[in-house]
């Protein structure tokens, strides 16, 4: 024991050779932050740990302020610095110059920074949202033709809205060529003559897998758009930033497959109704229309006329059977015959006769039909132009 | 004309249809132009089978 050192110099001596070490100087390590304060001076002091070791470390406050996130206990991170000893405690330590989040905060960051600016930008809008057609008859799909994404969309349009024209524009969902591949698809969908709503969609996968639907330039694409957008990404928990600019965002593909097309059977069962509301206003109006010729029926010149209703009413029926068992092409033919009937009998309405020059005999406001007038007695007289008010002065039997 | 404008035109002529103050001719061609309206809405869903291509109209539905 030649030389008895002081402790200051030693922890001195400990840290020149930590510093002067090459393996030291520019280091990165990755571990999880705890026990992280940041002190008033900025300066940020914390502990770097992994399953079995910890480390100290300090990143003072001038490169504090750069950081690109707040650290907090618990993040997985990855430090730059070197390596120096703290001699007031001598305390090995990492001297940290900068600090990048790891693995799953890595994403997540990158995710809340892209979402955050396609925000501000006004990409994700509801004011800009296209609202979808109600019966699409021709869908565009962008998504891979090995996916189940695919064959869930098939099966579901087939289920429920089997005359349906389904355009794929095939393309890969993950890996490298995955971005360009999208984008390349959704503009020729965009593109495509008659295509009236785009679905996007990808099956379930890993968060990597489904990374590439985060891309900011599938989101501008998509945004721009003309046609309306459906996307379908992941499962019901998985959130892309494609998800914020579609006009609809579907949980899973069956599900955007269950939004896009409508169920037939509920559109046939309208049709139905629609049907059955004709033929049943048809049938009441022509009864309204017959019984207001009834109120003149009394006079024996309109009788015909009745009759012809009734024809009429009955040739409607058979317009209505011939509807209901399919053939409609006779209809027409059917229906220019009627209106000439029509013509005829307005022809033979009671004003038509009163034009001719005949007149209407009221008795108390209804038709005087074989009434026995007696003299002196009120009657009301109908012309064409005029209504009289009128006193029998004289009756008598006609001998003729 | 789209199923959707078919559609929207039945319910139309329901309406008209379901008032008494509308003139017998008038009604006749509505009733016509609806039964026409019905046969195109009809036809329209009539296809039983999904039609699949890809992008350049090429028939896909034997390869899936």
């Amino acid at each position: 024991m030649d030389k008895i050192l002081s402790v200051s110099s030693l922890n001195l001596y400990v840290k020149s050779i930590l510093e002067q070490d090459e393996n030291l100087r520019f280091i990165a390590v990755e571990g999880e932050l705890s026990n992280f304060k940041k002190y008033p001076s900025g300066h940020c002091y914390f502990s770097l740990k992994d399953a079995a070791s910890a480390i100290r470390g300090v990143m003072f406050s001038f490169y504090a302020s750069n950081l690109s996130f707040k650290p907090e206990n618990g993040m997985k991170v990855i430090v730059k610095g070197k390596v120096s000893l703290y001699e007031k405690s001598g305390d090995y330590q990492i001297n940290v110059t900068d600090m990048f989040l790891s693995g799953e905060g890595a994403y997540r960051l990158a995710f809340e920074r892209l979402k955050e600016k396609l925000e501000k930008e006004g990409l994700f809008d509801t004011s800009r949202k296209k609202s979808l057609p109600a019966v699409p008859f021709k869908v565009g799909v962008a998504t891979s033709v090995k996916g189940a994404a695919l064959h869930d969309i098939l099966s579901t349009a087939q289920r429920r809205f089997p005359c349906a024209q389904i355009v794929l524009a095939p393309c890969a969902v993950q890996g490298q060529e995955a971005e360009a591949s999208v984008v390349r698809a959704i503009k020729a969908l965009d593109r495509a003559d008659d295509i009236q709503v785009i679905i996007i969609a990808r099956g379930g996968g890993s968060k990597e897998d489904l990374w590439v639907f985060n891309s900011e330039e599938i989101a501008r694409v998509a945004f721009a758009c003309k046609k309306p957008t459906v996307s379908a990404i992941g499962h019901e928990i998985d959130f892309s930033i494609l998800d914020f600019v579609c006009d609809v965002r579907a949980a899973t593909p069956t599900a955007a497959a269950e939004i896009v097309f409508p169920d037939r059977n509920s559109l046939y069962m309208n049709l139905i109704s629609v049907e059955k509301s004709l033929s049943s206003s048809m049938d009441r109006l022509i009864k309204y229309k017959e019984n207001q010729l009834k109120l003149a029926e009394k006079s024996d010149g309109f009788i015909r006329t009745l009759n012809m209703v009734r024809i009429n009413r009955a040739r409607l029926k058979n317009i209505s059977r011939t509807l209901k068992s399919g053939i409609n092409s006779k209809l027409e033919k059917r229906q220019l015959d009627l209106k000439a009937k029509t013509q005829i009998l307005e022809q033979q309405s009671p004003l038509a006769n009163l034009k001719r020059g005949y007149a209407l005999i009221y008795k108390d406001n209804s038709p005087a039909k074989a009434y026995n007038f007696t003299a002196g007695e009120t009657v009301q007289i109908l012309t064409y132009s005029q209504k009289l008010e009128c006193e029998v002065k004289k009756c008598e039997i006609r001998k003729d | 004309m789209t199923y959707e404008k078919a559609y929207e035109r039945l319910e139309e002529i329901s309406q008209a249809l379901s008032k008494n103050d509308i003139a017998l001719d008038e009604s006749l061609e509505l009733y016509a132009e609806g039964v026409k309206l019905l046969n195109f809405c009809n036809s329209k869903l009539r296809r039983a089978k999904l039609k699949l291509e890809d992008i350049n109209g090429n028939n896909l539905e034997g390869e899936l």
